[in-house]
């Protein structure tokens, strides 16, 4: 509409001025359409210069905040959410730099984050300022995104039993001894509460070997505990079962195997201490020959005297 | 021209028929579908599929009362609001039509093209982009291509038409990615 009004204004003036100069008409004419043609062109520049919206320039600070927070957060977690389903997660799923992103909705990959940069600027800056925004957030406010499979597992591991000394276990196991008919799986459960009274017995004594009995309280023992619950519980609705026997049969393995590492337990948990008492004994007898206090072999010369 | 080229295709074909001395064993049955085939697969490799297409469509066009063939194009798109990439590829290669000269063999070799690609994204279907990958590779070495025969065009056509759905239903996408997230965000 204005350029119309200043095209209407601009005949006008023409034509006065033709009036005016006196019927030079072709001269004039030349003149207004010359000019006509330069103001067009002048008012296209100006309509055509859309005011170019300058791109967020990033310090080289940012790029690397950004850069080491995503190598942090993706050390943990395949993909980074910024709104519902929509999320980014490195093309080869590891991330090494801001061209390795690419876009995703669900499931499906769209497109690398650059060629958003390059339609999408203002999507892709707003983008750019959620990461620093997440980047300087304090580690204990980012958010990791907990696989189920693991928390499945820990709730698995809390329903069985654990105890922290022998006595209780030897109690437990007794208990289900009691309840157990086959006869070579209650010896075996025998042995191993022999064995776990000699355990207690050198902890009583040597109170700095708990230390080494965290496994056997924490592992062994509780999973021996589930498997003895569960033998019970099969043996009292599926004895006809046919793999009843043959599990059967191995829990009389895994018992045998358990008693040989009781015992092999109950010789190490105080090894330190034989080696300590051994080493004494050498150094008090070191000492007592140096000191001239003793023959060399003072047992020979009893052996020899004995002898006669 | 086209006549003349038919012609000598027909003058050809009846001067190594004459020169076989096995033609005295053949039945006239026999011959005219040896003739038949000979002249179809000459047809083919003109862009019609058989010779009464080819000799239908020249009379057409000589009469000026069928317009001009087209290459296939994905011009008619259906409109239909698609949710994932493969969605939106598969929609748009729906109803590819094959206008008179660019069937025979120049549509042998699009539909080659089209179907290769369409069973690669199959495979592909949550990522197009691994497709986007091979397919340029693909037309980068054959672009390069001098000597094209008619099932290479078609070929190299179908391969551009292929391109061309995957950067549509890439851009409708992005499209869609960047409204819900400029929604979110404001």
């Amino acid at each position: 509409m204005n350029k119309t009004e200043n095209d209407n204004k601009l005949l006008i003036l023409f034509i006065i001025l033709t009036v005016i100069s006196g019927g030079g008409f072709f001269p004039v004419l030349f003149i207004y359409v010359l000019f006509k043609y330069v103001l067009n062109a002048d008012s296209k520049k100006t309509t055509n210069t859309k005011p170019q919206k300058t791109e967020r320039f990033y310090t080289q600070k940012e790029k690397e905040e950004i850069n080491q927070c995503l190598k942090e957060h993706f050390k943990t977690n395949d993909r980074l959410i910024i709104t519902g389903d929509i999320s980014l997660r490195p093309q080869k799923g590891r991330y090494t730099n801001l061209r390795d992103l690419y876009v995703y909705q669900g499931e499906d990959c769209i497109s690398a984050l650059d060629e958003f940069k390059r339609k999408y600027n203002d999507m892709y800056e707003q983008v750019m300022d959620l990461m620093i925004q997440y980047a300087n957030l304090p580690k204990s406010e980012k958010i990791v995104v907990q696989k189920e499979e693991p928390v499945k597992e820990t709730k698995e591991e809390q329903t069985k039993i654990e105890y922290t000394n022998c006595s209780d276990y030897i109690d437990r196991i007794n208990a289900l001894n009691t309840e157990i008919e086959q006869e070579e799986i209650t010896n075996g459960l025998y042995q191993v509460c022999a064995y776990l009274k000699q355990i207690e017995m050198i902890e009583q004594n040597f109170p700095k070997s708990h230390d080494k009995l965290t496994k056997v309280y924490q592992y062994y023992l509780p999973i021996l505990v589930g498997i003895l619950e569960d033998y019970k519980q099969l043996s009292g609705s599926a004895k006809s079962h046919e793999e009843f026997q043959q599990a059967e049969d191995k829990l009389i393995k895994t018992i045998i195997l358990i008693n040989e590492a009781l015992k092999t337990i109950t010789t190490t948990i105080c090894q330190e201490e034989f080696m300590s008492l051994n080493a004494n004994m050498s150094t008090l007898e070191m000492l007592l020959r140096k000191d001239g206090l003793i023959d060399e072999n003072p047992f020979a010369k009893e052996v020899s005297t004995n002898g006669k | 021209m086209g006549n003349k080229q038919n012609n000598e295709n027909l003058d050809r074909l009846l001067e190594e028929y004459l020169k076989d001395s096995g033609l005295q064993n053949k039945t006239l049955n026999e011959f005219g579908k040896t003739v038949l085939e000979s002249v179809n697969t000459a047809a083919n490799s003109h862009g019609y599929d058989s010779i009464s297409e080819m000799i239908n469509d020249e009379i057409a066009m000589g009469l000026n009362v069928k317009e001009k063939p087209k290459k296939p194009s994905l011009d008619s798109l259906n409109n239909r609001e698609c949710h994932t990439r493969y969605d939106y590829f598969m929609e748009t290669l729906n109803g590819v039509e094959y206008d008179s000269r660019y069937r025979g063999h120049y549509k042998s070799g699009h539909l080659e093209a089209l179907d290769k690609y369409i069973d690669r994204v199959e495979l592909n279907r949550d990522n197009l982009t691994i497709v986007d990958k091979m397919l340029h590779q693909e037309l980068s070495v054959l672009r390069k291509e001098r000597n094209q025969s008619l099932y290479l065009q078609g070929y190299i056509d179908g391969l551009k038409m292929v391109d061309k759905a995957l950067r549509k239903s890439k851009n409708e996408m992005m499209k869609q990615v960047y409204q819900t997230v400029m929604a979110a965000l404001q």
